[in-house]
């Protein structure tokens, strides 16, 4: 039961809201805007932990456990045989290769930092794809039909979207898998801490869940071409700007592929971000959320 | 700096530090529940059993029967019978045996690198391009000159160049006696050098796994370095000793040719690939002796280890049934159904192998942690 409803995801260090990245998110957020106690007032107000937007997130959140756990898992593709597939394919179509042998300490760095990196990179473009495919974007509106931001809003994503994202991270991951295999064998490893990727774990802890808040937190310019700063997320969540910074954690696949925005291009801006959709006022319906999606023009 | 940013920067700092101990690097070979417990003492003993029980013991064999051909050639004259030829194959027969099960399970170059390519100084199948091993041989015999010198190619000083002295194109013994005495026993002689060489890498390898300690001491290595040699010795079972003679790969699809086989010359193949697969029954099989399938097992890997030990027992039965050699079960006209099928039977224990690696990576983890991003 505790599994069902998600709460499960707690006390897991592989998801994105483990109590411990929810608490260094906090202290960050404490430690940056100490001084400016309105921006903290407002993240922790009635009005955006209250709201139905997010009333939406946490119910959406409880549901969800449900249907991932009954209905998604039997139908994703495991990254295993993905990665057993892939590994047998390249083998024989290009034949047997001598392993290359490397120290493992190198070996285990290597892998972990390209699971990482090219998640990276895949996540970038299928949700570059979400956007600028109609047909995704319908399904992928649920998330951005959220007004007020909260750690939670990172979970309000249609099943058709959980669906594609972990189809995508089976084939990232397998080909990833799949070919350091090919090249270098058995030693292969991840160096986790808490069960997840030890970068992932990183850049969860330096405050990934304020990227779903309004706790404007922005990196230096120089720093935001390579990593994306919660600011450049909550910014891709406005109406305005929401074809922008679509990576998730580097930052370099937006300029590589001309979609960055940076925090400074906006200092302009004075007023609060406005979050959510432009061609309608979202409902906040459970029931919306997950069917809307599938007929053209109601309203979610 | 404020007393509050100081505060919550100790309270990171705190938390971060209490990450440590968690901290957990999951890095491992074959199975990868066998490395969380290679500091196990209890636990080591199958590796120890399985380096003295297989590993030595192969090595052990290959030089002993290396030493039994040395000495039969040694009391060579110009007497030479044909049975003295006969037993100069089977003498072959035991070394090329021995070899193989050296060979399916070598991992004496994970742990010492100046021993990586001893078995390319022993083994020249599917080495080099275009190697014509038999018309090297061919030129050496033809010569009058020394020896040593005439064999200038390592090639000439393998397993394969004494299958071809001992069998020549598989020919009968009576014309073998002929070509033996000829030119005063060049051929004897020639294989006095080969075997020469031969017991000079064997007894590397024997050496090595008889003092090493590294073995036992680093389980984790030794699981993947297992692992590897275990897949890549089925994938060169199923595709370059099988795949590549019955036309099921890429390069020679649909071209059947036995004379791909690896033994074509003393018709030895299907015997060869009993040996690999006996060796992978030594290492994984159940056994009186501790092995890493015993290992494997009793640290969490049992279902696994069990589905692997039921397909070695599968392809061993199989190839059991098999009545004549290899060579005669694959024509460039034609191969037997049983061929295809013993084919797919290692594709299957190769794909066993590479499942037991990649379920110990724990990759599932993130599954549905869908990003909502």
């Amino acid at each position: 039961m505790f599994d069902l409803f998600g709460l499960d995801y707690f006390v897991d260090g592989s998801k994105r809201i483990f109590w411990l990245y929810l608490v260094s998110a906090l202290m960050i957020a404490l430690l940056f805007f100490w001084k400016q106690r309105a921006i903290l007032k407002m993240q922790f107000s009635k009005e955006v932990l209250w709201h139905p937007s997010a009333r939406l997130d946490y119910l959406y959140f409880g549901v969800m456990g449900i249907v991932k756990t009954l209905l998604l898992l039997p139908l994703l593709v495991g990254v295993n045989e993905v990665a057993l597939w892939m590994v047998m394919a390249i083998q024989e179509v290009f034949g047997y290769v001598e392993r290359i042998r490397v120290d493992r300490i190198w070996l285990i760095t290597g892998y972990t930092t390209m699971l990482f990196v090219f998640n990276d990179l895949t996540r970038y473009w299928l949700h570059r794809w979400m956007h600028t495919s109609s047909l995704l974007w319908r399904f992928h509106r649920v998330h951005h039909s959220a007004e007020v931001l909260n750690p939670m809003t990172f979970y309000r994503v249609h099943p058709i979207e959980n669906l594609l994202f972990g189809f995508r991270y089976a084939l990232t991951t397998g080909a990833i898998t799949a070919l350091f295999i090919y090249f270098f064998g058995a030693g292969i490893g991840v160096v986790e801490i808490f069960g997840a990727n030890m970068i992932v774990f990183i850049f969860m802890l330096i405050g990934a869940n304020l990227r779903h808040s309004h706790i404007p937190l922005h990196y230096p310019k120089r720093i935001e071409k390579w990593l994306i700063s919660p600011y450049q997320h909550q910014l891709h969540h406005t109406t305005r700007y929401s074809r922008y910074n679509y990576g998730s954690t580097l930052a370099v696949w937006d300029w590589w592929f001309g979609s960055l925005l940076y925090s400074k291009d906006l200092t302009y801006i004075d007023e609060p971000l406005r979050f959510g959709l432009l061609d309608e006022q979202p409902t906040h319906s459970l029931v919306g959320a997950f069917f809307n999606p599938f007929y053209k023009g109601i309203k979610l | 700096m404020t007393p509050i940013k100081t505060t919550t920067l100790f309270i990171l700092f705190l938390l971060l530090a209490g990450c440590s101990e968690d901290n957990n690097y999951d890095g491992t070979g074959l199975i990868g529940q066998v490395a969380s417990i290679s500091s196990s003492t209890t636990t080591v003993d199958p590796i120890v059993s399985l380096q003295s029980f297989v590993f030595t013991a192969n090595a052990e064999a290959l030089v002993e029967n290396i030493q039994t051909m040395q000495k039969r050639v040694e009391s060579i004259d110009t007497s030479l019978s044909e049975r003295e030829i006969l037993k100069l194959q089977v003498d072959f027969e035991a070394i090329a045996t021995a070899w193989k099960s050296v060979e399916a399970s070598y991992i004496v170059g994970d742990f010492e690198s100046s021993l990586i390519d001893t078995p390319r100084y022993i083994d020249y199948f599917h080495e080099g391009k275009a190697l014509d091993v038999a018309a090297d041989i061919d030129k050496v015999l033809n010569q009058t000159g020394d020896i040593q010198v005439a064999l200038n190619k390592n090639s000439s000083k393998g397993i394969n160049a004494l299958e071809y002295l001992a069998f020549g194109y598989y020919e009968p013994l009576s014309t073998l006696k002929i070509k033996m005495k000829t030119n005063n026993l060049r051929r004897i002689e020639v294989i006095k050098a080969v075997l020469k060489n031969l017991k000079t890498q064997a007894t590397l390898i024997f050496t090595f796994y008889k003092n090493d300690t590294k073995i036992k001491s680093d389980v984790q290595k030794t699981s993947s370095a297992i692992v590897n040699v275990l897949a890549d010795s089925a994938y060169k079972l199923r595709e370059w000793r099988i795949g590549e003679a019955a036309g099921f790969v890429f390069k020679y699809k649909d071209s059947p040719n036995p004379s791909r086989l690896e033994y074509y010359y003393s018709r030895l193949s299907l015997e060869m690939i009993k040996a690999v697969i006996e060796t992978h029954e030594e290492v994984m099989g159940e056994q009186s002796y501790g092995n890493f399938g015993s290992f494997a097992s009793s640290n969490g890997a049992k279902a696994i280890v069990t589905k692997i030990r039921n397909q070695i027992n599968l392809i061993q039965a199989t190839l059991d049934t098999f009545s004549t050699p290899l060579e005669g079960k694959i024509t460039t006209t034609s191969v037997d159904p049983k061929v295809t099928e013993i084919y797919e039977m290692i594709r299957v224990l190769q794909s066993l192998y590479y499942d037991s690696l990649i379920q110990s990576l724990n990759l599932t983890a993130e599954i549905i942690e869908a990003d909502g991003d």
